[in-house]
């Protein structure tokens, strides 16, 4: 799921290296587009050239529909996608400056650089220019400090701020760029005075603008994410198992796999980590309930073979994180019924004869053993050696010296 | 651009959002409601109503919330909170239980035998029916029976949840972190053990 380097999939050092390829990318897609010549940016201050408006609003649509659809299949964590912050005075002020230069040399910074490699002159006088506005920006920065840093309004969506929803805003856009599409090729015919006959051979973009405005008109009725997985079982498959009892460990179960030592079960604690802290069951990992289906634990818990057993002070908690990592398509997991005040009810509580649930006779003579048992090697620091007794793998590195030499000329 | 590059890319645009579409169309309808939305509310405070709640929704003139007992018929004959309608938790996902369940402006307060029991069930529900306001009672039948049947309201109860520590661990059980007595943070597990072998080598 993208973006792949702030999810850990990608190595963040290949950053500038990603950066080198994007932007050789975007080089090469702006001078195929024309954009190293002056005369055809400047063209949409003077309405003889609007190609600039086209193509920028295209590339803005392309994107922003790829990420409406990427978010709703789940490839894209929104979240993650670093959005600039808004300063308001300085984006004003800044853009300003950037429109005033744009029309008086006709380039943009990114533009001028695609055309000074070129070896068009304009553009390099533009790149020096914008050198030399960096270097006074620079030495005066303490000057424009106010300016530049003040009425930060953080990172808001304009379809936030205007109380609309993500896909209205998106239909509104392209409806909008689509219109700008007709107007800016009307102003051009006029401006250009182009010859009719020419205008009638011009390719229908009717069917493109129909598709684009449906598909923006599908999205308006997509949730902003998809309610299912293709992992995840139905909801009956979940019902039908947890009635039969799945998913459900008993506090002599989890005594068992402890005093053996068990390395096929990993307990997960829910609670607190001060809780946590303060006292665990040996070996326990500390999840927060809210973190169970992050991304950080996914690799958890559908790699690590083992059976995971979710526990709290008591059922309700661990039952609700079972149950979601269970429709999240997690296997091998569990919870413990009755949970910590359950274990230690049954272990400690002085209730002799305590039979669990639908035990006869015989199995409640077996169980009551294992129980004293069980009290006895706890009270006595049997979870201690417990945990110190757990293998830990080895990791071998081989350090090789240099021999000793004696000689010489 | 020639006519037939155009409406080549309009093509591939067109199949290329139907083929998308049709594949989130494969895994719909299984919820209408995402596992990590479910799981926020089912982890949010209000998601168990504690007694004192709970009476105060009782008392109400105009009842706000649908009061659904999940145990077993011969269960709910034998006892239940009085305006409850019993819908066993084996049968509550089926479509013909749906219908009293999507009456509109009322919240669902699910109890059961336990309070884990009615969690899960919510949890489910909540994931079938995306609008739907499902909460559950704390603590299982025999705890609101006592509670709020047989006489008045201990206060002490009226906050009274399931996950809440009973015991003082500690003075049980001794793990290797409170070893010493003192609560310290556990020591990291180290992931693995680093063994260096030596070896001279070289012409």
């Amino acid at each position: 799921m993208a973006p792949f380097i702030p999810q850990g999939l990608v190595n963040p050092e290949l950053t500038l290296f990603f950066a080198l390829v994007l932007g050789l990318g975007f080089g090469y897609v702006l001078e195929q587009a024309g954009f190293s010549s002056s005369r055809k940016l400047a063209g949409v201050f003077y309405g003889y050239d609007f190609v600039v408006l086209r193509v920028f609003f295209t590339a803005g649509i392309t994107a922003m529909t790829g990420l409406l659809f990427f978010s709703y299949l789940g490839w894209v964590d929104m979240s993650l996608v670093y959005i600039n912050p808004t300063f308001l005075w300085s984006a004003v002020v800044g853009g300003a400056i950037m429109g005033f230069g744009f029309i008086m040399g006709g380039f943009c910074p990114g533009t001028s650089l695609v055309g000074a490699v070129i070896g068009k002159v304009d553009a390099m006088v533009f790149v020096a220019g914008m050198f030399i506005g960096l270097f006074v920006f620079g030495h005066f920065y303490h000057t424009f400090e106010p300016l530049y840093t003040g009425s930060f309004l953080g990172s808001p969506f304009i379809y936030e701020t205007l109380g609309l929803s993500r896909s209205l805003f998106a239909l509104l856009m392209a409806l909008m760029a689509l219109f700008a599409f007709a107007i800016t090729q009307i102003i051009e015919d006029r401006v250009n005075k182009t010859d009719p006959a020419r205008i009638g051979k011009r390719p229908s973009y009717v069917l493109p603008a129909m598709m684009l405005a449906g598909a923006m008109l599908v999205f308006l009725f997509l949730p902003p994410e998809k309610s299912s997985g293709l992992s995840e079982p139905r909801c009956g498959e979940i019902m039908a198992a947890w009635q039969q009892g799945g998913g459900r460990v008993d506090a002599e179960k989890v005594a068992y796999d402890i005093i053996r030592g068990n390395q096929d079960v990993v307990l997960i604690d829910l609670r607190p980590q001060e809780h946590h802290l303060h006292f665990t069951l040996p070996g326990a990992v500390n999840i927060p309930p809210e973190e169970l289906l992050s991304r950080r634990w996914r690799a958890f818990f559908r790699k690590d073979p083992r059976h995971k057993v979710f526990f709290g002070d008591g059922t309700s908690l661990a039952a609700r994180a079972w149950t979601a990592a269970v429709r999240q398509g997690y296997e091998g997991v569990y919870y413990l019924e009755g949970g910590l005040n359950g274990l230690f009810d049954r272990l400690f509580a002085e209730k002799p004869g305590h039979a669990p649930h639908g035990s006869n006779g015989y199995m409640n003579q077996f169980s009551e053993r294992f129980v004293r048992e069980a009290r006895q090697f706890f009270m006595e620091g049997g979870a201690i050696r417990a945990e110190e007794s757990r293998p830990v793998p080895v990791r071998t590195i081989i350090e090789i010296k240099a021999p000793d030499v004696a000689g010489g000329c | 651009m020639t006519i037939k590059l155009l409406n080549t890319g309009t093509l591939l645009f067109a199949a290329l959002l139907a083929a998308g579409l049709l594949f989130a169309a494969l895994t719909s309808g299984k919820y209408n409601q995402s596992n990590g939305r479910v799981l926020e509310k089912a982890l949010d405070e209000s998601f168990v109503v504690g007694y004192g709640e709970l009476q105060g929704l009782l008392d109400e003139p105009e009842r706000r919330v649908l009061l659904v007992d999940l145990r077993p018929a011969e269960a709910f004959a034998a006892g239940h909170l009085p305006g409850a309608i019993n819908i066993p938790a084996a049968q509550i996902l089926d479509q013909n239980a749906q219908g009293p369940l999507k009456e509109k402006n009322r919240a669902i307060l699910l109890y059961a035998a336990e309070e884990h029991e009615a969690a899960t069930v919510a949890m489910l529900l909540m994931g079938k029916q995306k609008k739907a306001v499902v909460r559950v009672v704390a603590g299982g039948f025999e705890d609101i029976r006592a509670q709020l049947l047989e006489g008045p309201l201990d206060p002490s109860f009226r906050y009274f949840r399931d996950d809440k520590a009973r015991f003082d661990y500690n003075r049980f059980m001794k793990t290797a972190t409170q070893a010493d007595g003192e609560e310290t943070a556990p020591p990291p597990v180290p992931e693995f053990r680093t063994e260096v072998v030596s070896v001279q080598g070289g012409c």
